[in-house]
Order: structure tokens, then C-alpha cells, then sequence
């Protein structure tokens, strides 16, 4: 399971006041206890906070890249922010995200194969997120075609189907599933699949069982890693059991640590 | 399918028809072989190609169809410069290196060191991954007699067995990488030779021999707690491979190899489960995981190898694709166990269609050793030096040439 931390995101409280009073002891704080707890990779995302998107972006990277050599994942809809952070990154990084639109794709994947970066990619075009798993599927083969056709290499792919809140999309949560499988077999090797898994209990008040359910569910239909909450250890153990259910761990009775010691 | 009479001259051969839908060309494989061949389907004069394969095929394989259609079209119409296509399987994870033996650069005594392990692919696969090291062969020697050893086994050795430095020397005539030191004679039921006692017999044999050395206790906790501390102690400094720590009795050898510099076995009785479980406890007690070499316990051919085969085959591919729990090198006890099975045992008044039995109990225990190295084994502990022999000359045949 390829884990990226969301918490460094100035949507919430504590990360937007780091960012405003340029505190970095708070940021580097959040990014310690995310990966104490499993994260692969940091997700880093400016949200709402006070100043020039771009100012704080390169802020974050640098702050975060004090404390860790994880892969940085690029959270931001501002293409110059994006190609100007990549740049700040040590380690190969990871853009989030482009949509599936031709005109996003001709960008953001050449931008990802010129800075050795993976790509995650959303199922969403121009009329936005597609009700069922046909409209996720169409748009899943126009990105790995644009990712074949500019050379990016398909296990550098990440493609998102996109999850909303089970709350107002109840018929999403299962499209979603439908189309990990469908998708899976659009090549070989195969992309791999990606969530921003929190956004299925936005606004629901069991969230973190929200969560760790669908987890499992959607491992269960190929999910290979999510954007979501590390520090949420009933959420991480979940995901770390479903994928031994899933036989991509041997069992040993200590399994949860040795998957968290050995990564 | 079967070649029907009519078509051409493979029928009844055993190969199998191979859809291209090629107008022209009939293409046909033995079975799982490694050559093909293809027809024409017309025409007066028929024309029979055989068709090079570099590995074993596999009908499912697209790449082979196409390589087929593609070579078989190339040559009818003349042309032979179809490259055969890269289909090496690779893999993200890679298998630890470990080194058994310290030379006197390195603070011991030893006349060479052994290495095992490092592959980044299937067991001797040299044709697609990286073997950095040949399987290596150990033979046992014992300071408990050899009472209990195959009239085969014993035969090379019982002029020395009853000198365990002389035995060691022996070893290092008969050519084996490194010398397994059985302590036997700690066992409460068979003298029960205190710590000191074992630790002499392993200085005698560190001073009479230049080959790395493996150190296997007796497998009862409290004597293995008494006495492997001792005969670490004894032979500080040399980087021996001792054994061997078990789920429910690792923290004594741990720290004792540790303080020493050796390295470790952990044992698991035919579990890939457990085997993961021992490797993750003598981490929690500090031991690094890449000095650790795994003994999934051994199965002679006949007596259960099939278990522990399927153990390595997991282990390895579990490695391969990155647990680092499971990237230990394997070693196997073999002459012992293969000395256990009626067919390596039997004399030749009870079952005269088996032949002689001098030829029959080294077969066997190569044969057993070739099963496990084909299954992942990087260190065979044998007993017979003909056995070793034979096992490490097949060994050799079954990797390719570059």
C-alpha cells in the first residue's frame, strides 16, 4: 500500500498558521508524525492560506525537506506553482494531479516525464467527475494513451477514479470499484490506482470507520495506494491487513510491524 | 491439438498446434520445449523449420506468437534476422548478501571467506538477473561419532572421525567451501559435552583448517543456550555462521553473535509464516536482518522436500517483489536428512532392482541438494563428498553460459 500523507495541507488548522507565521517547527512536525506512522510519500498542498501560492508552495518543500527524503506529492491546480515546486524537489516527486482533459494531459505529462516525476492523473474532464464506472474507464484509457504516447512510463502512472462524499454520491462509492477493475486491465503492466480516500466521509460523522471500510473495499478491487491520514492507525491497520488478505504480504504474526518496520 | 497425418512429420511427437492464423504457416511446439517448428501448409515440397527459443515457453505468452509468426514469415520469405525479443521478468526486490568467514584483513584467521545469496531473480536464472554467487557447499563434521551415519557417508571419513581437526582438513582436500561443525556430543542424551569442551573442538578445528566455519548447536534449548555462547566466544572474530535461533529460543544466540560478529541462522520448521516471525524478533533484539541466513528446516527428496521446496519458492518471490523479512539467504542440512530415507538406506539384499548402494546414497543426497537449489537453497550442508561433488557439478550445468 502506497500511503501519502495528506495532513500537510494549509486546509488545516495548524499547517495554514506554520505556513502564515512561516513556523516551521509546525509543518516538520506533522511531516514527522506522518511518517513515524507509514507514510511513503508527503502530500504538500498550501490550501488557504494567507500570501502568494507560490511563496508559500516553495516555503513548504523547503521546510519539509529539512526533516525528510520522502517523495514530495505536488498538490496544487496552478501549473506555474507546479513546475517551479518540482524543481525545488531533491527527490523525484509526484504531481497532483492532472485531469483527464486533452488540453491538461499534453501538459502534465510531458512536465512529469522532463522532471522524472510520477503522475497522478483524476478521471475528470470538462463536465467534471462521471457518475458511472464507463465515462471513469474511457477517460482512464485517454490517460494511459497520453502517458504512452509522451513517453511517460506506465508504472510512473497513478490514476485516480476519483471518490466523492458517500453522504451526497451514494452511488459513487461502488462506480469507483467497478472502475479499479475494469481499468486494471487496460495494460501490462498495469497503472496504478490512487485515492483521495478521506473525501469518501466529507462531512460524515463516523469518518475514520468510513474510511478504513472503503479502504479495504477498494484494495479489494485493486487499489494500490491512497492520499489520506496516517496518524489514523485503526485506518492504516485496516489497509495493511486487507492487503495481506490480499496475499500481497506473507503472514507473520507481527505482520502489522513488520510491514511498518520494513518498508 | 494434435497434428493431423496429413500435415507433416511431428505427429505423435508430443507437439502441440499453435494458432498464429497465418495462411501459409502451420507452427508447432514440443511440449514446454524449447524449440518449435513451423510447416508450410502447401505446396509440394514441404519445408520443416526448427525455430530457436532462448528459455522455456509458454503457450499463453503473446510475445511468443508473435515471435513465432514473425520468425517463421522471415524465413520462407528468405530473410534470418529476427533478434529473439527481451522478455526478461524483473523484479523490485533483491536478495541480501551474506558473507560467512574473516581473512586475517579482516580480524580473523580464515584462508578464504564464502558469500551467498544477492540475487535480484529467480533461483539461477543468470540468463535474465544477476547470481553474484554460485551455491555454496558445506560439509558436516561432528564431534559425536558417527555412529548414526550411512555406511556411504561414513566411508570417506572414518579414519578421521574420531580427530576433528584432521576431519576439518579433510574437508578442505575435498574441496567444500566452507566446514559445518555438528556439536552432537552436547546433546543431554549423547555425553552431553559441556561448553568448554565444544568450545575447544571448535578452536581445533578454526587451527587445522583455512575453511569458513559453521557452528550447528543441538537443538534443545538449554544445552543450545549453555554451549553456542561459549564456542561464539571461541571463535570471535571469525564471522562463522552459527545455528540456530527459533521462535521460542533466539535471544541468547543473538546476542552472542552479536558480540562476536557472526552471523545467525533462524530456523523455522517448514513455515513461511514463522520463518518471517523469527527473522522480525531477532531484529526487534537489534540483530541486523541482513546477517541473518534462514533454515526453513530440510526435507529429503522422499521424505517431505516438497514442503520445504514450496516454503523457499514463496519466500523468494515474496522477496523479490520487496519484503525485506524474506530476503535472507537459505541454507539447507542435507546429508543428514537424506541419510534418513529408505532409498539412500536400503542395502542391496533387500531391494537388488535399486543397485549398489555406494552409487544409490550420494545419488540421493545430490539429487535432494539439486531439488533445494533449484528451489532458492544458497548454502547446502552435506555429508558425502561424492554427493557435494556431483550436486555442485549439475549446479553448474543448470546455469546458463553467458
Amino acid at each position: 500500500m502506497f500511503v501519502i500523507g495528506e495532513r500537510i495541507n494549509g486546509m488545516f488548522s495548524d499547517v495554514k498558521k506554520g505556513i502564515e507565521n512561516h513556523d516551521k517547527s509546525i509543518v516538520q512536525e506533522v511531516a514527522h508524525r506522518q511518517i513515524k506512522c507509514g507514510a511513503d510519500a508527503l502530500d504538500i498542498n498550501v490550501g488557504t492560506a494567507r500570501g502568494k501560492a507560490m511563496d508559500n508552495m516553495l516555503w513548504l518543500i523547503e521546510s519539509v525537506q529539512e526533516v525528510t527524503d520522502l517523495p514530495l506529492c505536488i498538490d496544487t491546480t496552478k501549473f506555474d506553482v507546479m513546475g517551479e515546486a518540482l524543481k525545488a524537489c531533491k527527490q523525484p516527486a509526484i504531481i497532483n494531479s492532472s485531469k483527464s482533459t486533452e488540453e491538461e494531459l499534453d501538459r502534465y505529462v510531458p512536465l512529469a516525464v522532463e522532471n522524472n516525476a510520477q503522475l497522478i492523473a483524476l478521471t475528470i474532464d470538462k463536465s467534471g467527475v462521471p457518475s458511472n464506472a464507463e465515462n471513469r474507464v474511457a477517460m482512464g484509457a485517454t490517460i494511459v494513451t497520453k502517458a504512452m504516447e509522451y513517453g511517460l512510463e506506465i508504472p510512473d502512472l497513478y490514476i485516480d477514479p476519483v471518490i466523492l462524499p458517500v453522504n451526497v454520491a451514494p452511488k459513487q462509492p461502488v462506480a469507483v470499484m467497478e472502475t479499479l477493475r475494469q481499468l486494471a486491465v487496460l495494460s501490462d503492466p498495469p497503472p496504478k490506482f490512487i485515492l483521495g480516500l478521506s473525501n469518501v466521509s466529507q462531512s460524515c460523522k463516523l469518518r475514520s470507520l468510513i474510511n478504513s471500510t472503503y479502504l479495504v473495499m477498494a484494495i479489494s478491487a485493486g487499489l494500490d495506494g491512497a492520499i489520506m491520514d496516517p496518524t489514523d492507525r485503526q485506518l492504516m491497520e485496516a489497509g495493511i491487513t486487507a492487503e495481506l488478505l490480499m496475499e500481497k504480504q506473507i503472514y507473520c504474526d507481527d505482520y502489522i510491524s513488520a510491514y511498518l518496520g520494513n518498508r | 491439438m494434435k497434428q493431423s497425418q496429413k500435415s507433416g512429420s511431428l505427429s505423435g511427437s508430443g507437439s502441440e498446434k499453435i494458432v498464429l492464423g497465418h495462411e501459409k504457416l502451420d507452427v508447432y511446439r514440443l511440449a514446454r520445449g524449447y524449440v518449435a517448428w513451423a510447416f508450410e501448409k502447401s505446396g509440394k515440397a514441404q519445408r520443416t523449420i526448427p525455430i530457436p527459443i532462448s528459455r522455456p515457453i509458454y503457450r499463453e505468452q503473446t510475445w511468443f506468437t508473435e515471435y513465432l509468426l514473425k520468425y517463421s514469415v522471415n524465413f520462407f520469405s528468405g530473410r534470418e534476422d529476427m533478434a529473439i525479443p527481451d522478455v526478461k521478468e524483473k523484479f523490485s526486490g533483491c536478495m541480501n548478501t551474506v558473507t560467512i568467514g574473516a581473512t586475517s584483513e579482516n580480524g580473523g584467521t580464515r584462508g578464504k571467506t564464502i558469500s551467498i545469496g544477492g540475487e535480484n531473480g529467480l533461483p539461477l536464472a543468470n540468463w535474465e538477473s544477476d547470481v553474484p554467487n554460485p551455491p555454496a557447499f558445506a560439509l558436516e563434521i561432528t564431534n559425536g561419532g558417527i555412529d548414526g551415519w550411512l555406511p556411504e557417508e561414513a566411508r570417506h571419513v572414518e579414519d578421521v572421525a574420531d580427530d576433528i581437526g584432521k576431519w576439518a582438513a579433510k574437508c578442505e582436500e575435498w574441496g567444500a567451501d566452507a566446514v559445518c561443525l555438528k556439536l552432537d556430543a552436547a546433546h543431554p542424551d549423547d555425553g552431553a559435552r559441556s561448553g568448554e569442551e565444544c568450545a575447544g573442538d571448535v578452536k581445533k578445528v578454526l587451527e587445522s583448517c583455512g575453511l569458513p566455519l559453521i557452528i550447528w548447536g543441538v537443538d534443545v534449548a538449554e544445552t543450545d543456550d549453555s554451549v553456542l555462547p561459549k564456542c561464539s566466544q571461541a571463535a570471535a572474530g571469525e564471522n562463522c555462521l552459527i545455528g540456530s535461533a527459533k521462535e521460542k529460543d533466539y535471544r541468547t544466540l543473538a546476542a552472542s553473535c552479536l558480540a562476536d560478529g557472526h552471523k545467525i541462522v533462524a530456523e523455522s520448521p517448514s513455515d513461511i509464516n514463522l520463518a518471517k516471525q523469527v527473522n522480525i524478533l531477532l531484529q526487534d533484539v537489534g540483530y541486523p536482518l541482513e546477517n541473518i541466513v534462514i533454515h526453513p528446516t530440510t526435507g529429503a527428496l522422499g521424505f517431505g522436500m516438497i514442503y520445504i521446496y514450496s516454503v523457499m519458492e514463496r519466500a523468494r518471490n515474496a522477496a523479490l517483489n520487496g519484503d525485506k523479512l524474506l530476503q535472507q539467504p537459505v541454507a539447507v542440512y542435507i546429508g543428514e536428512q537424506a541419510g534418513r530415507v529408505k532409498e539412500a538406506k536400503a542395502g542391496e539384499d533387500e531391494y537388488p532392482q535399486w543397485g549398489p548402494r555406494e552409487v544409490r546414497a550420494p545419488l540421493w543426497e545430490a539429487a535432494t541438494a539439486i531439488g533445494l537449489i533449484e528451489a532458492g537453497a544458497g548454502l547446502c550442508v552435506m555429508r558425502n563428498p561424492d554427493a557435494m561433488k556431483q550436486a555442485r557439478e549439475a549446479a553448474e550445468r543448470l546455469t546458463v553460459t553467458q
